[in-house]
């Protein structure tokens, strides 16, 4: 009477050989394991060290980054386009070239009426009897103790 | 219960100096348990013999993970569970079930047919008897069968608690020995 681990094992005798065949690659594989396993592994260049540590760790706020930029870029070339070339060359009617023209006096009226013209300043010194009371050095020497003050501070 | 084990701590010492024959011997006294084992997962010849084979590449290439050299049959078992367990579950994720037919076995010469005949009933009802369990009672069992691995290496080989796999042998056993009477 055969034991449970004998029945077991039996039911699978058949596939002995092809165990052997494969215990066999399987060794040789592990012994073997190819040329490129072998080789021994250099140092990839910088810019490749770079790109795998700077970039690829977070490559999703890279794209975003690049993304968002991408739109600025676009909608600055977009405002800088000039116009259409029909536009350009169409020809200025009559019309439009006397209101032009007459939006251009009105804004050089509207422009010299409202300039701020230039202080013009006398050359010639004022008399001193212009000047400003108490602000002089003779007001200062009349302003001593005891004298009376000027009558054109009471005025 | 038949003994199976050999000393094999000086072949695994052998084998951890890079010695090939050592290898050679150490896969050659496991290969038929193992691929009797992992057959009863894959139930498919081909991928049973990949997976043995790849069974056998990871533990070439990981002896250091081995610590105690007595225990490297169940270290062996324990790798193979994995990668069977590893295909199940993509097997499962593909959504393919892959439910065959057991391959014929060998044909017997044998003089006695009658006796042949009793073998072959006897070996289809244990068969059959295993069937009905439960995968992990089934594992369990087989584990205890094929290798008489104690409840720790067992434990060690399926990930489950020493408790659980104990629990798990008893009913199975109890299983076992009721399907047994009924089909008697």
């Amino acid at each position: 009477m055969k034991n449970p681990r004998e029945i077991l094992l039996g039911r699978h005798a058949a596939v002995g050989p092809k165990l052997d065949a494969i215990r066999r690659e399987a060794l040789r594989l592990a012994n073997n394991p190819g040329p490129a396993a072998d080789a021994p592994r250099t140092a990839p260049p910088l810019l490749v060290q770079m790109w795998e540590q700077l970039v690829l760790p977070c490559r999703a706020a890279w794209t975003v980054l690049a993304a968002a930029w991408a739109v600025i870029l676009l909608l600055q070339v977009q405002g800088d386009t000039p116009p259409a070339s029909g536009q350009e060359s169409a020809p200025l009617t009559p019309m439009a070239v006397a209101l032009l023209q007459e939006q251009r006096d009105l804004r050089a009226e509207l422009l010299g009426a409202t300039r701020v013209r230039p202080v013009e300043r006398d050359a010639t010194p004022k008399p001193r009897s212009d000047a400003e009371p108490g602000t002089g050095s003779a007001a200062r020497r009349r302003a001593t103790p005891g004298e009376p003050e000027s009558p054109a501070l009471f005025a | 219960m038949v003994a199976v084990d050999v000393d094999l701590k000086p072949l695994v010492e052998q084998a951890r100096a890079g010695d090939s024959r050592a290898w050679d011997r150490l896969f050659q006294r496991y290969q038929l348990p193992l691929y009797t084992y992992v057959y009863e997962w894959a139930r498919d010849e081909q991928a049973s013999l990949d997976l043995v084979q790849e069974t056998f590449i990871s533990a070439f290439r990981n002896l250091d993970g081995l610590r105690d050299d007595a225990r490297f049959g169940s270290w062996l078992f324990g790798i193979a569970h994995q990668k069977c367990a590893q295909r199940w579950r993509r097997l499962s994720r593909e959504r393919i079930v892959a439910v065959e037919e057991l391959p014929e076995p060998p044909a017997e010469e044998d003089d006695n047919p009658a006796a042949w005949l009793l073998r072959r009933e006897q070996e289809e009802q244990l068969m059959s008897l295993l069937e009905q369990l439960s995968p992990a009672h089934r594992s369990v069992l087989m584990l205890h069968f094929l290798e008489d691995f104690p409840i720790e290496e067992i434990a060690a080989i399926t990930g489950a608690p020493p408790g659980t796999v104990k629990s798990r042998l008893h009913h199975a056993r109890r299983q076992l020995r009721a399907l047994l009477e009924e089909s008697q």
